[in-house]
């Protein structure tokens, strides 16, 4: 069941230099929100902090971030992070074959029966509209896997866990044009199921598959809202600059 | 003048640095001194020590002479060998060659020993050059594979280079060396550091030449008794003390070259 | 449905021993045979007398060092990855390799020292593999140190973001990727151990028959034997193997791709 993503006054400092600064956004249950910015701006520490990485690598959060009514900072990292799945920009793999690799998850979480292991596997990549193209090659060596098969396979990884949110760091910038049409249609497609937090390298793709988008700069959210909203009528210069691609 | 004094005080903290290990040696040959003596034959200690002195800087000037001599002869060959594998062999052969080097420096110190005493020593009169013949095989075969490894390191600089139109020797000689120089000195220590600390296969050498010459190392395992009768403790303590001695300074002037380089480059970037 | 399971897994299992005891009652046989058959040869050449007994003693050995060195090491890597950070992994990673170091005849002389009074402990399988046990685990912790470390702080991210706890995410992610250089490390350790003669030669404080290979070899050569080209010969070829074993066997498909940057 997709949840519901509220953020308000969220600041983060990481060795004494501020991270993020009054950071406020929703993302409905269901919807998908784009997190679109130049490089530096914010957004994949602002994922970061969502599940809980964050802290464990020295920053200091504060602020609230509700998941359908309930704080983040009352629930265990390790519980929490079976309710909101990441996709990292770079596929990460582990030793093993394909179907190790989509079941790694609920192996951690200790469910070990393979039977139960390669239903879970299977009605994922069902859900995900790839199951044909993934079925005989779930005893593969998962270092045969090409990049675009590789992160498809992490993004299965992440929704095997059935999670209520699901954040995606920039997850087809290292794709081919093709590969990353197909990764976008997917996760279009699978939002209904859970609620997406997307950090995207080009407005392009906030057009795409985001019903919600907002622009981070230097840690902060200039303006967010509907995604046509922003694209037509940004009320930030920098919006509009990011989103034309022109930088006097 | 100020950069010598730089050199020094930072050469003086990385040996600070090998303090962990100086203490660990000195703990081991102060432990084996003082129970070895409980066995000893009456008499003051100090005097007793003091008359092996130079006994033992004889042995210490042996066993530098052949391992600095080794390393000085093999490590050009050495190096040729590893570049030849690296630079210059035909991608087909490469998987073949690399095998080759990596199985033979796995052959053991005590087949080294065995190949010189029975090819080598028959036509070397002197015990000096018996035990330098027998380094050199030594390093030969051991070191020519971690050569190759920091040479193959290095090779996409030398595409880099070779596509702007240098031939190969200028590559080597602009490209490779400079980034490579710091790995190479290392490996020469570590080359000295083995040479000093071989036993086995040097003893087999040695025996080959009636006796009278010896490396600390020989000398320590001869008075553990493993050739003859048991030598005398206080001998095994001083010998024990020079060889710890040298091990340690080898390691720090490792240390010092990999990291102090380092060090240096840091500071000069701030 | 369970107890239909249950006579599944004990049928499995009942088969599996059977079959295993089959290969066991017809590979055991074989390897002595093959064994024995050498052996045979080269005592009707004359050649190497008594060599079985030498090269059961060294595999004796070598088990008893594996067997103690594998769990200590691994125990104390998996400790020092998890609790030590900073200046003092450091330290302790400096020490560690300052201590694998230390001359080999300097740590048969003090085992030679510790077994003075008991002649018989001069040449047992025992002391010897205490002896090798001290001088190979230090090598052998900062190898499997270095293999738990090479491995990205990606893979560990991705198992933490998976709800993972610290110690499933090292069993079950950390560890299988280091798993190749692990076993490079232990076949190198293998080798230290069939190689070693210095050390045991001063820890027994004599040239004694019938203990090790290495030891063996020396004391031929030191007869002036003929038959010590033999065993120098198997010694080195059997090194070789077990080296191009590790060159070949553990690398992985975008190793080979990658060949001239990263081989070893």
């Amino acid at each position: 069941m997709p949840i519901q993503l509220v953020v308000e006054d969220l600041n983060a400092t990481l060795e004494d230099k501020v991270v993020l600064h009054d950071v406020a956004v929703t993302a409905q249950a269901g919807h998908v929100l784009a997190l679109m910015g130049k490089t530096g701006s914010g957004k994949s520490t602002f994922l970061r902090v969502i599940n809980r990485m964050a802290e464990q690598r020295g920053c200091v959060v504060s602020g609230r971030i509700m998941l359908d009514n309930s704080s983040i900072f009352m629930q265990e990292p390790n519980d929490l992070r079976r309710r909101v799945g990441m996709v990292f920009t770079e596929p990460v793999l582990f030793a093993g074959t394909v179907l190790h690799n989509i079941t790694a998850g609920l192996r951690l979480q200790g469910i070990r029966k393979k039977q139960a292991l390669e239903e879970r596997a299977e009605e994922t990549l069902r859900r995900m509209e790839i199951y044909k193209e993934f079925r005989d090659m779930l005893y593969t060596d998962s270092s045969r896997l090409t990049r675009g098969q590789a992160q498809l396979t992490c993004i299965a990884r992440a929704l095997a866990l059935r999670p209520g949110l699901l954040l995606l760091d920039e997850p087809t910038r290292l794709l081919d044009a093709m590969t990353s049409i197909k990764v976008e249609d997917m996760l279009f497609s699978l939002r209904k199921e859970c609620t997406m937090v997307v950090a995207v390298h080009s407005p392009q793709m906030a057009g795409r598959i985001a019903e919600e988008t907002a622009m981070m700069e230097d840690g902060t959210v200039l303006e967010w809202g509907r995604t046509s909203d922003l694209f037509y009528h940004p009320q930030h210069l920098h919006t509009e600059q990011f989103i034309s691609s022109r930088f006097a | 003048m100020k950069r010598a004094w730089e050199n020094l005080m930072r050469f003086g903290a990385w040996l600070g640095g090998t303090f962990a290990f100086l203490l660990t040696g000195c703990a081991l040959v102060f432990l084996l001194g003082i129970l070895l003596m409980e066995r000893a034959s009456a008499g003051s200690v100090l005097q007793s020590v003091w008359s092996l002195v130079p006994q033992g800087l004889r042995l210490t000037g042996f066993t530098v002479s052949t391992a600095a001599a080794a390393v000085a002869l093999s490590f050009p060959l050495a190096w040729a060998l590893a570049a030849g594998i690296a630079f210059l062999l035909k991608p087909r052969w490469l998987h073949a060659a690399r095998s080759a080097v990596s199985g033979v420096s796995a052959i053991p110190a005590v087949v080294f020993g065995y190949l010189s005493l029975r090819y080598f020593v028959p036509v070397i009169p002197s015990a000096w050059w018996g035990v330098t013949v027998t380094l050199i095989l030594m390093s030969l075969m051991r070191h020519t594979l971690e050569l190759t490894q920091i040479n193959e390191q290095h090779y996409p600089a030398v595409e880099a280079a070779q596509a702007m139109g240098a031939y190969i020797y200028e590559t080597i000689l602009h490209t490779v060396f400079p980034l490579a120089r710091r790995s190479y000195l290392s490996v020469a220590l570590r080359m000295m550091s083995r040479c000093m600390g071989e036993g086995v296969a040097i003893l087999l050498v040695l025996s080959a030449y009636g006796g009278g010459e010896d490396t600390l190392v020989t000398a320590l395992m001869q008075t553990a008794g493993v050739t003859g009768v048991p030598g005398s403790a206080r001998y095994a303590i001083l010998l024990a003390a020079l060889l710890t001695a040298l091990i340690v300074l080898v390691n720090a002037v490792i240390s010092f070259s990999l990291e102090g380089g380092r060090h240096g480059k840091k500071k000069a970037a701030e | 449905m369970e107890k239909r399971k249950l006579r599944n897994n004990i049928f499995l299992a009942v088969t599996i021993l059977l079959a295993l005891g089959a290969v066991a009652m017809l590979a055991l046989p074989l390897l002595r045979l093959a064994f024995d058959a050498v052996t045979a040869l080269l005592r009707s050449w004359g050649v190497l007398p008594g060599i079985e007994a030498v090269i059961v003693k060294t595999l004796q050995v070598l088990l008893l060092v594996l067997a103690l060195v594998l769990p200590i090491s691994l125990l104390i890597t998996l400790w020092m990855y998890e609790y030590l950070h900073g200046l003092a992994l450091g330290r302790v990673q400096r020490f560690l390799k300052g201590l694998s170091r230390v001359p080999a005849v300097l740590v048969g002389l003090l085992g030679n020292w510790l077994i003075s009074g008991n002649a018989q402990a001069h040449g047992s399988i025992w002391s010897m593999a205490a002896l090798l046990t001290v001088m190979c685990l230090p090598f052998m912790i900062s190898r499997v140190d270095a293999a738990l470390r090479a491995v990205p702080e990606k893979y560990r991210m991705a198992g933490e973001a998976l709800g993972g706890r610290r110690m499933a995410v090292l069993g079950l992610v950390v560890l299988p990727q280091a798993l190749p250089q692990i076993v490079r490390a232990c076949l190198r350790l293998v080798e230290r151990i069939l190689c070693e003669a210095t050390a045991l030669l001063t820890l027994m404080g004599a040239v004694m028959p019938d203990q090790v290979l290495a030891t063996e070899l020396f004391r031929l050569a030191w007869l002036g034997r003929e038959d010590a080209a033999v065993l120098a010969f198997g010694l080195a070829a059997l090194m070789i193997l077990l080296r191009l074993t590790t060159t070949r066997r553990w690398r992985s498909e975008g190793e080979e791709a990658n060949c001239r940057y990263n081989w070893w």
